[in-house]
């Protein structure tokens, strides 16, 4: 479940899936919507969001001393795949601190809905984006932002 | 034979150089340590009191030169085609020390920049790139912006007004995807300037709203909040 909401961020950052899955409290799956949004506004917002939530980098460790060029190695790694995770999780908080400035709110969707939604190139997937974020006003409880 | 004649323009045109009184620039985007004696004309200074961070740990804040058409910082993104010309400041950064005075939770810190188009830019772990304040830092004259407060949106804020902020619990749970909030208080008659500047020209800072900027700093992004008081903590 976990994966397809990480895959998503990652798709609309760089239109590649992410693999790593972790656990959460929060819905797995969701979209933005903003009742009376322009069309063309909410592709833009999309455009800016992602922008800003693609350029944030987790901040930098201290670097780890190991005495073997192996030991670095593995010390470059494990710290590549904790900064990967972080990055994905501040890129999830950045676009949804993004779209709640903007006056949108978050929704829940089903797993399929996501898969559909979250689907192609970033170019296909805005248009859906945009479409579903000017779409009719969903009928279940907006999320915490 | 000729390494002598040679060495002798050499030698004189560097002092030449030395002697050229006026040409290297003045000390700039420098936080200064206590009051100038004088104001520097060709300078502006940025006048700012910070609330503290938390009860342990003093704030950091960044200013940075900002194109008010292009809506970017100068010299990036949007705003690429219109860099701050060599010489000039960039950014200033103000971090705990050094300061003017401390009193209580806050500091006031001074800084030596120069003139013209600032905004309030991003604090320890966020860029204000959603939405900030720009002001214009005018030379030989002290700009008083106010009071700044930061902290991050997860409650646990000394200041009464930013405690109040909370984010989903899913990203409270991992500080780093916690964004912190800013609050601007402008300059006031009642906000406190250190007796040591009161003999200098001041005007509070004209807080106008910066649309947006580009997150260059790859910090977490926010929105600062609408000018307003914190309430005491």
């Amino acid at each position: 479940m976990r994966v397809v909401r990480i895959a998503a961020i990652a798709c609309v950052l760089a239109a590649v899936p992410a693999s790593a899955a972790e656990e959460a409290d929060d819905p797995d799956n969701f979209f933005f919507h903003k009742p009376g949004v322009a069309r063309e506004a909410a592709l833009a917002d999309w455009e800016e969001c992602r922008d800003l939530a693609s350029a944030v980098e987790p901040p930098r460790g201290p670097s780890i001393y190991t005495p073997t060029v192996a030991g670095a190695a593995a010390a470059g790694i494990v710290q590549g795949f904790i900064r990967g995770g972080q990055r994905r999780h501040m890129a999830e908080a950045a676009f949804r601190k993004c779209f709640q400035v903007k006056g949108y709110a978050r929704y829940e969707i089903s797993k399929e809905e996501a898969k559909q939604l979250y689907s192609g190139g970033w170019k296909e997937m805005r248009e859906k984006l945009a479409d579903k974020a000017a779409g009719p006003a969903p009928s279940q409880p907006a999320l915490v932002p | 034979m000729s390494r002598p004649m040679t060495r002798r323009p050499a030698l004189a045109l560097l002092a030449a150089l030395l002697a050229v009184p006026a040409a290297a620039p003045a000390p700039a985007a420098e936080v200064l340590k206590a009051a100038p004696a004088r104001l520097d004309p060709k300078l502006a200074y940025i006048l700012v009191r910070l609330g503290k961070r938390d009860e342990k740990v003093w704030n950091l804040v960044s200013f940075y030169r900002y194109d008010p058409e292009a809506q970017d910082l100068r010299g990036k993104g949007r705003a690429k085609s219109n860099p701050v010309p060599k010489g000039e400041d960039k950014a200033a950064v103000i971090a705990a020390k050094p300061f003017l005075v401390e009193d209580g939770n806050y500091r006031i810190y001074l800084v030596a920049v120069t003139p013209g188009r600032w905004v309030i830019a991003s604090s320890p772990t966020t860029s204000y790139s959603l939405g900030s304040w720009q002001f214009d830092a005018k030379a030989g004259e002290i700009t008083h912006v106010g009071t700044l407060y930061m902290g991050p949106e997860n409650g646990s804020s000394i200041w009464p007004k930013l405690a109040g902020i909370h984010s989903a619990p899913d990203i409270e749970k991992r500080a780093y995807t916690v964004a912190d909030a800013l609050l601007v208080e402008p300059a006031t008659d009642a906000t406190p300037v250190p007796d040591s500047l009161a003999a200098f020209p001041r005007r509070g800072a004209e807080l106008l709203p910066a649309p947006r900027f580009g997150n260059h700093s790859g910090q977490m992004i926010n929105a600062a909040l609408p000018l307003g008081t914190v309430g005491s903590p």
